[in-house]
């Protein structure tokens, strides 16, 4: 079987120093299990939803996958590359699309934040140009490309993340809560564009996040749950219903 | 790696531009600093003439605009680099850099390259004045030796601002320490105060300060009209300081940001 993304018993621990105070001067190490022992598979062109409540580990998963952030434990493969020994060619196989709106220099126009990363990605200037007017044209946001990003709404913030993630043509997609801040018209254009577009033009594979099970009931072809990083269920919206 | 460092000359320029009034009053404060050195050395005339600088009997304004030509190449260069890095990571902008497949060998390179390229010229304007002021002191001198010194200065102070870069990436207020290293580089390293002015205790420290023998060097060449045989003695300093901070700043540098990635406190402040 051909799997976009393969985990295995995938964990991250983070170890927090806590300050004993006066007179007590040492340091107590706490250990937070924000993903404990995650084993996933997800094929090829499949839309995967990982949906779980807030500070259940959703976040810190797509950060491993998209090698943001080292495992503790366990095994994780994007497109068939390890996240720990094949970084670059993970990194040109994803796009992420991150739950923080800080993510972009807030004095530059939406086109000139795409300019920027498309040059990290290799683009030409022209290349870059063509590729931003295509994404702009996708995402219905033509008009607001030439705004400084500080005057752009919750939403816009948004489809610019998503025409970001989208620069590189990459086959994995990692979408944080790519619902959030869009209104039911937005949220609508995009699972049309997700599914229709992405997944069944394209063959692109993507996993989301979601704290809203209704909503990733509606998107995915599967979908996992999650909470305090232990996988409870995963299957097909419906089996969970049964 | 021409296309990573293009993208960040274009996208730092354009936020310089949307910040022009801020950079235009750090070269305001930059000029008005020269120009109260300039009528407080004339004021002085008498006695600072006539004070043995380091070995020179020259005026504390040409003592200090040699000391601001090395630093705004050196020192300042350093600065902006950590600053910058710190600034991406405030802004949240460092994690969406790193997700790309430019590495981070690459993305540090790229950033110093713009911050030697907005120190050379954003500084340009002062550093003419200053070279105007120099130029009976630079006709005369030895050009290469000059251009031998800075190129070796920069080598020890990129060592340092690696070092310094490793800091700001895991400590959230690491921009603090610059300043403060750049302050001691300053006022310890012979850039300010003459190193023969200093208090005996603090200038067991300027030994260990790479400014301390490139300022030093810089001088003996403007002021003593010394070749590069006579300024081995700060040649072989900068070098042992190189070879002593460049591998040090290599390892530290990827033990923090291994550290920061294994924290997730890359886009944290």
């Amino acid at each position: 079987m051909n799997y976009s993304i393969e985990t295995a018993n995938l964990s991250k621990t983070f170890t927090h120093s806590k300050k004993l105070g006066w007179p007590c001067f040492s340091m107590k190490k706490e250990k937070t299990i924000a993903v404990n022992s995650v084993s996933l598979k997800i094929q090829k062109g499949e839309f995967f939803g990982l949906v779980g409540p807030n500070s259940s580990g959703k976040t810190i998963f797509l950060k491993l996958l998209a090698t943001l952030i080292p495992p503790t434990d366990g095994k994780a493969y994007v497109n068939g590359y390890s996240v720990t020994e094949n970084t670059k060619k993970v990194r040109e196989s994803i796009g992420l699309l991150t739950s923080e709106s800080r993510s972009f220099y807030w004095q530059l126009t939406g086109r000139q934040n795409l300019v920027f990363f498309a040059g990290l990605k290799q683009f030409s200037l022209k290349d870059a140009s063509r590729k931003i007017d295509q994404l702009a044209s996708l995402l219905e946001i033509e008009r607001y490309l030439d705004r400084r990003f500080l005057e752009y709404s919750s939403g816009i913030k948004q489809r610019l993340s998503i025409a970001r993630c989208l620069l590189g043509n990459p086959q994995v997609l990692l979408l944080d809560e790519p619902m959030k801040s869009l209104d039911t018209k937005g949220a609508q254009y995009l699972r049309t564009l997700f599914k229709k577009r992405l997944i069944n033009n394209d063959d692109k594979t993507i996993l989301f996040t979601s704290h809203s099970y209704q909503e990733a009931e509606i998107l995915a072809d599967r979908l996992a749950t999650i909470e305090d990083g232990l996988i409870t269920f995963c299957g097909s919206p419906g089996d969970k219903s049964k | 790696m021409k296309r990573e460092i293009a993208a960040f000359i274009k996208k730092n320029y354009l936020i310089f531009l949307s910040c022009k009034f801020i950079y235009s009053l750090r070269f305001f404060i930059a000029l008005l600093f020269l120009v109260c050195i300039y009528i407080a050395s004339g004021h002085f005339s008498d006695k600072a003439t006539t004070l043995y600088l380091d070995g020179y009997s020259i005026s504390y304004f040409l003592f200090i605009a040699t000391g601001i030509i090395y630093s705004a190449y050196t020192l300042a260069v350093l600065t902006e680099f950590s600053i910058k890095i710190s600034e991406e990571r405030k802004a949240g902008t460092l994690e969406a850099i790193l997700v790309n497949p430019a590495g981070v060998t690459k993305i540090m390179f790229s950033i110093y390259v713009w911050s030697f390229i907005f120190v050379f010229v954003g500084t340009m304007p002062v550093l003419l004045f200053v070279i105007y002021t120099l130029w009976d002191a630079l006709l005369g001198s030895d050009i290469c030796a000059l251009i031998g010194i800075f190129l070796l200065s920069m080598a020890a102070f990129t060592g340092l601002g690696m070092l310094l870069a490793s800091f700001v990436l895991v400590f959230e207020r690491g921009s603090f320490l610059v300043q403060l290293v750049n302050y001691c580089l300053r006022i310890l390293g012979g850039i300010y105060i003459p190193f023969s002015f200093l208090p005996k205790d603090l200038r067991i420290i300027s030994y260990f300060l790479p400014s301390t023998f490139g300022v030093r060097a810089f001088r003996k060449i403007l002021f003593g009209k010394s070749s590069l045989a006579n300024i081995m003695p700060e040649i072989m300093a900068l070098l042992l300081f190189s070879a002593i901070v460049w591998p040090l700043a290599v390892i530290v540098l990827k033990f923090t940001l291994k550290k920061a990635r294994e924290k997730g406190i890359l886009s944290a402040y």
